[in-house]
């Protein structure tokens, strides 16, 4: 008995019959011909994977042109740097031996310290005036100076970044960018960029007059810095006495002159450094691409290219499959002229790699192409936000290896399946429907009740290690319970594909009692899982990404709203004074913060005033801002203020941790509506008035409360004691400051007072917690200063009112001022979740529409039978409709069940998120108003009225 | 005595089990040597088809034994199963099957590149098997430019070329006219008097008649068998 494998030949070769001459490649030849002859002929379906491959390639092969066309080469550098100089010359330090620049960085400069102290380790020396006589003889230089100057505006006076020199000359150009006009050609005319022209309200031509120094300029062109965008508002002035004055950095740049690297040490040890072309452009490792920048650009390729890889797999294996189906017979032909079941594999497989190939070609030209007026458009006038044009042929190869690599595994499926389909059914043209196979469904719910089960048990593994006492952040565990929290959907997706099929025909079961249309529709789905279930399985993908993220966004938002510490009620209009007080600008910052909100004409205005915070300096030294005596409310309630170990007083320090000194605020009665965002309740009112104490709500972290029997109790405290004392912050009551209790006769308040408090309860959390009027503070002694100035409107304060107030804002004052802003309240939610909701609806739609005519394709010769049986147009309609609700549907309802688990996992783990804040009603839209709408949808788009007159069903 | 090309012993093809298993093939035994054309005949589901897949090693009997050129099929891999059909045997459908993205040429050189000949000898064979048939001057037409008797010249070309002799054809002539039909059979029998053996599936006696041997089904056994002497005997109903 004869044993065949491979090899033998089994027959004597005729006179033309060729035995000798082989070559390993002739097969995968006529491999690679079948599959671009039949990937060719399936037009739609080719072009549908061709489309499928090129779509994200497009955006991801524009990404990588924008990013590298943000990346500056070694010239570009250099010119934004020198203009066409040769050489910049700084003056860093004073002369210090120790000095030292880097050659190749000269942004870098150190001198020897003290590790200690970090003072230098040579006494400070004075810096020279200019380092010119330490430069060869007859060297020319150009100096540069820059500072800031203030200018009349039509709004008022206006701060300007100015250039002092000549800036305009030619040997500075690549550094300072000429745009239009003429260079001065005299001490009376200045250049301004294109933001100095529009916040002067000026033109070419116009006069300029400086406030500070005093001076007055005929603008005679346009220039900017080239590193700079169009909008930033500089002048370029000509060196005057008065204009130097307002220089607070000065350069020199020289056309003909460089150091080399051995001339710089001299240089650095008389505190100047350089920046010389040569040294720059010979730099080892070329150019510098920021390391981070270009790690960001690798993880968001390598997120956004798994993801798409994923989603183009299934929706291009689901047209393969159908494409495969439609070859079946071309297959069997090969099949019974000896094709192995590799050579069947590849043919199909080789489809996959030419179709991967050409979406590839075709995304990366059109990603590359739509680069260009994307980053026109994005060009804001800065050097660094368009380099130029740069195409990183590295990355465009890559991505289409990547096309290449992703078409292929698209045709993995479909090749595996076309070798199983039997030879002499696939001849005759038979379309049988596929077996149900028992070991994916129990593979498949093994995966769906792992993922869960991993997600929830992570979650609350989570929480256990949250709740310790001692936090290791470091623990295993906690890495172990985060990638269960991830990992479990992704589980439980997998599962759900897995187990497709089988799902897809328990519906079918249930689906048959809906009707004809129903029934058809189903069970057309469970006999085509190859084309179904990664149909589903993208739009899943979609939908677990889209109700992941609109649960993640709705939870996080609400948790930080229930954190959110208001400056002032919603839509009121602020100004926070800093440095009132005790600083001799303090009565003139107070004045204008009351003015400033008046000017704006609110409807009421409260005034919050709370204990002094000196910030004032005193020969360029900042003093103590430490206070001189202070008043804190104690707590009570919380459980370290019962620990044995800090026996005595706990305090209210509620401040320190949300940014203000004081919990204590004093406003008057009148006021307390507009401070509050909400009229008081009498009962608390009179308490008020009476001069005790409104208590309102603390955030949620602060332990215990201020309230005992109804009274609050304030201490006065030195400054510098309560310091000592107060040190001791809890890990376990952050708000609670303790007084040890055996320090306590040493740190001894200077006084108690008791006053009655009445809780109040506004819509926000404010910060200040105990409010009293200003006659219970005069009664008290306690010295005030206006702390913030707030105004309210009838309607939202608009951005004119915004804009006068940043203006006012920026006043004269060295040692104190006011922030002005206007309180929005924390983030709604409501326009993220239509965002997402769109975007989901978007990618579903396109994942849907492919998965929905690839069926209508695949159905055609059976809607021809139903028709030539006489079925009515109503039916195909209605068979539509059904199978867009079992498509996308189960995608639909399967993304939004894996998206919601992980956001389980995480309420369950931190304490700040809560499963109530789920968006449910977002996500039943998504996981079911989007499937009815396609579903409506494809009902009202018929299929094709079916061909009768020739056989459609296999090519 | 000649070793027969094809050898069927015993083949038994059954589908399903228990209550609702259908016998298609019950105990067949057949032989086909160099030079010989067999006609199966028989009604539509007496199992000429099966024998034939069987024959081809397309499907797996139940029982018995398929010897092709001394090659037991029951010890043959699959890959071992597709480089017999790539060598040693050829089969002619009745829908002709031709690859349609394929011009005749590449359909006919398909078994010999599969096998891995270069493309340039595989060529020249297949342009020889094609003069065979009567199609020079069309191995680049696409088979549906073809006409129907063209394409199962181009089908028969595909089945010999290489040197393959064992031919299997199901109805070849089903789609073609009669003229038509009877040029194919003619092309047919010129091969077999070549060297090659055939085995040919047809309802109709006319055809029949181009055969060495008949053998008749009837609910997959052989009824009865006869050879050509006695054929026109038989198929004029003398018999």
């Amino acid at each position: 008995m004869t044993v065949l494998d491979e090899a033998p030949v089994v027959v004597e070769a005729s006179e033309s019959s060729p035995r000798t001459e082989r070559s390993r490649w002739a097969r995968l030849g006529a491999e690679l011909r079948l599959a671009r002859r039949q990937a060719l002929r399936e037009k739609g379906a080719s072009a549908l994977v061709v489309a499928l491959v090129a779509l994200p390639l497009i955006a991801i092969s524009a990404g990588l042109v924008i990013w590298d066309s943000h990346q500056p080469t070694l010239a570009h550098e250099v010119t934004v740097e020198l203009g066409q100089a040769q050489s910049r010359i700084e003056i860093v330090s004073g002369p210090d031996p120790t000095l030292q620049q880097g050659a190749a960085d000269p942004w870098w400069w150190e001198v020897s310290r003290d590790p200690e102290t970090g003072v230098p380790v040579n006494a400070v020396q004075p810096f020279r005036d200019d380092p010119l006589t330490l430069l060869p003889a007859g060297t020319a230089t150009i100096e540069i100076g820059t500072g800031t100057i203030t200018a009349q505006t039509p709004g008022g006076i206006g701060a300007f970044t100015a250039v002092i020199g000549d800036a305009w000359n030619p040997t500075l150009a690549g550094r300072y960018e000429f745009l239009s006009g003429r260079a001065p050609s005299g001490l009376g005319e200045a250049m301004v960029s294109p933001g100095a022209l529009t916040r002067l309200g000026a033109a070419v031509g116009d006069r300029i007059e400086l406030t500070e120094p005093a001076a007055s300029f005929t603008i005679s062109g346009v220039l900017k810095i080239a590193s700079e965008p169009d909008s930033a508002p500089t002048v370029f002035l000509p060196s005057t006495r008065a204009t130097d004055t307002a220089a607070e950095y000065r350069a020199w740049f020289a056309p003909d002159w460089e150091p080399t690297a051995s001339e710089l040490a001299p240089l650095n040890r008389e505190g100047v450094i350089v920046f010389a072309r040569d040294l720059m452009l010979s730099r080892e490792g070329g150019r510098s691409i920021d390391p981070g920048s270009l790690w960001a650009v690798a993880a968001v390729t390598a997120i956004v290219g798994t993801f798409t890889a994923y989603l183009v797999v299934l929706l291009a294996g689901a047209a393969f499959s159908v494409s495969a189906r439609r070859q079946q017979r071309s297959l069997a032909v090969a099949a019974s002229v000896g094709a192995p079941a590799g050579s069947l594999r590849r043919m199909v497989l080789l489809q996959g790699t030419v179709l991967g190939l050409v979406g590839g070609v075709i995304g990366a030209a059109i990603g590359i192409a739509a680069a260009y007026p994307v980053l026109v458009l994005l060009d804001d006038g800065r050097a660094a936000s368009f380099w130029g044009f740069h195409v990183p042929w590295w990355g465009i190869v890559g991505v289409i290896l990547f096309a290449v690599a992703v078409g292929t595994a698209s045709a993995f499926a479909p090749a595996r399946t076309a070798t199983k389909r039997d030879v002499l059914q696939a001849l005759r043209g038979a379309r049988l429907p596929v077996q149900l196979r028992t070991k994916r469904p129990l593979w498949g719910s093994l995966l769906i009740a792992t993922g869960l089960a991993a997600t929830v048990t992570a979650g609350l593994g989570l929480a256990a290690l949250n709740a310790a006492e001692t936090i290791d952040y470091n623990d295993p565990m906690r890495s172990l319970a985060v990638a269960g929290i991830i990992g479990g959907p992704l589980l439980f997706q997998l599962g759900v594909i897995l187990a497709g099929h089988w799902l897809l025909t328990l519906i079918a079961r249930v689906f048959s009692r809906f009707g004809l249309a129903a029934r058809l529709a189903a069970r057309d789905a469970a006999a085509h899982p190859g084309r179904i279930v990664p149909a589903f399985g993208a739009i899943a993908a979609c939908v677990f990404i889209a109700a992941f993220a609109l649960s993640a966004v709705s939870v996080s938002l609400a948790s930080a709203a229930r954190n959110y510490v208001w400056t002032a009620p919603k839509d009121s209009a602020y100004v926070s004074v800093w440095g009132s007080g005790t600083t001799a600008e303090a009565e003139e910052v107070e004045d204008a913060a009351v003015q400033a909100i008046a000017s704006t004409e609110p409807s009421s205005v409260a005034i919050v005033r709370g204990e002094p915070v000196s910030y004032e300096v005193v020969d360029g030294v900042p003093l103590d801002d430490r206070l001189e005596t202070v008043f804190r409310a104690e707590r009570f309630g919380a459980a370290s203020c019962f620990d044995p170990a800090t026996v005595g007083i706990c305090l209210t320090d509620y401040g320190s941790l949300i940014g203000y000194g004081q919990p204590l605020r004093v406003i008057a009665e009148d006021e307390l509506p507009t401070a509050l965002g909400t009229a008081v309740p009498d009962a608390a009112l009179r308490v008020f008035r009476d001069g005790g104490a409104l208590v309102l709500p603390a955030p949620r972290w602060s332990a215990g409360t201020p309230i005992a029997d109804g009274h609050v109790t304030l201490r006065e405290w030195d400054g510098e004691v309560l310091e000592l004392g107060g040190g001791d912050m809890s890990d376990d009551a952050p708000v609670i400051a303790s007084i040890p209790g055996d320090t306590a006769g040493e740190i001894a308040p200077l006084r108690v007072e008791r006053l009655p408090a009445a809780e109040v309860s506004i819509p926000q959390l404010l910060p200040w917690e105990i409010v009293i009027s200003p006659e219970a503070a005069e009664r008290l002694g306690m010295r005030t200063a206006v702390v913030t100035v707030i105004g309210a409107y009838d309607a939202a304060p608009t951005q004119q009112i915004i804009d006068k107030l940043a203006l006012l804002a920026s006043g004269p004052w060295k040692n104190g001022g006011f922030t002005a802003g206007v309180e929005r309240g924390p983030g709604d939610a409501g326009p993220w979740l239509l965002l997402i909701l769109a975007a989901a609806g978007a990618l579903v739609l396109g994942a849907g529409s492919v998965a929905l005519g690839l069926a209508r394709v695949e159905r055609r010769p059976d809607d021809a039978t139903l028709t030539a049986v006489g079925a009515t147009r109503r039916l195909r309609r209605g068979i539509a409709f059904w199978q867009s609700l079992v498509i996308v549907g189960l995608g639909a309802l399967s993304g939004t069940i894996a998206g919601v688990i992980p956001m389980i996992g995480m309420t369950l783990a931190l304490d700040d998120l809560r499963i109530a804040d789920t968006p449910w009603l977002w996500l039943a839209g998504l996981a079911l108003g989007i499937p009815l709408v396609i579903a409506v949808a494809s009902w009202l788009v018929p299929p094709r009225h079916p061909d009768l007159t020739r056989r459609t069903a296999i090519a | 005595m000649t070793e027969p090309i094809l050898r069927l012993i015993g083949v038994t093809q059954q589908y399903g089990q228990g209550a609702t298993a259908v016998s298609a093939l019950s105990g067949i035994d057949l032989e086909l040597a160099p030079g010989e054309l067999v006609a199966i005949m028989g009604a539509s589901g007496s199992g000429k088809s099966t024998l034939l897949s069987i024959a081809g090693g397309l499907a797996t009997p139940t029982t018995g034994e398929v010897v092709i050129t001394g090659t037991h099929l029951s010890t043959v891999s699959a890959s071992g199963l597709a480089a017999l059909r790539r060598r040693a045997l050829g089969f002619v459908f009745q829908d002709f099957n031709l690859i349609p993205t394929l011009t005749a040429l590449e359909n006919v050189t398909l078994p010999l590149e599969l096998d891995g000949f270069r493309t340039r000898v595989a060529n020249r064979a297949g342009r020889d098997a094609l003069a065979s048939v009567g199609l020079d001057g069309k191995e680049g037409a696409y088979p549906d430019e073809l006409s129907g008797g063209q394409q199962q010249r181009v089908a028969i070309a595909r089945a010999v070329v290489g040197g393959r002799r064992l031919i299997l054809a199901d109805e070849p002539t089903g789609a073609l006219d009669s003229v038509t039909g009877e040029l194919v059979l003619r092309m047919l029998r010129s091969r077999v008097d070549a060297g090659a053996a055939a085995l040919l599936v047809t309802h109709e006696a006319r055809h029949a008649a181009w055969a060495d041997r008949i053998v008749f089904l009837r609910d997959g056994r052989i009824i009865d068998e006869t050879r050509r002497d006695g054929a026109d005997t038989l198929l004029t109903g003398s018999r």
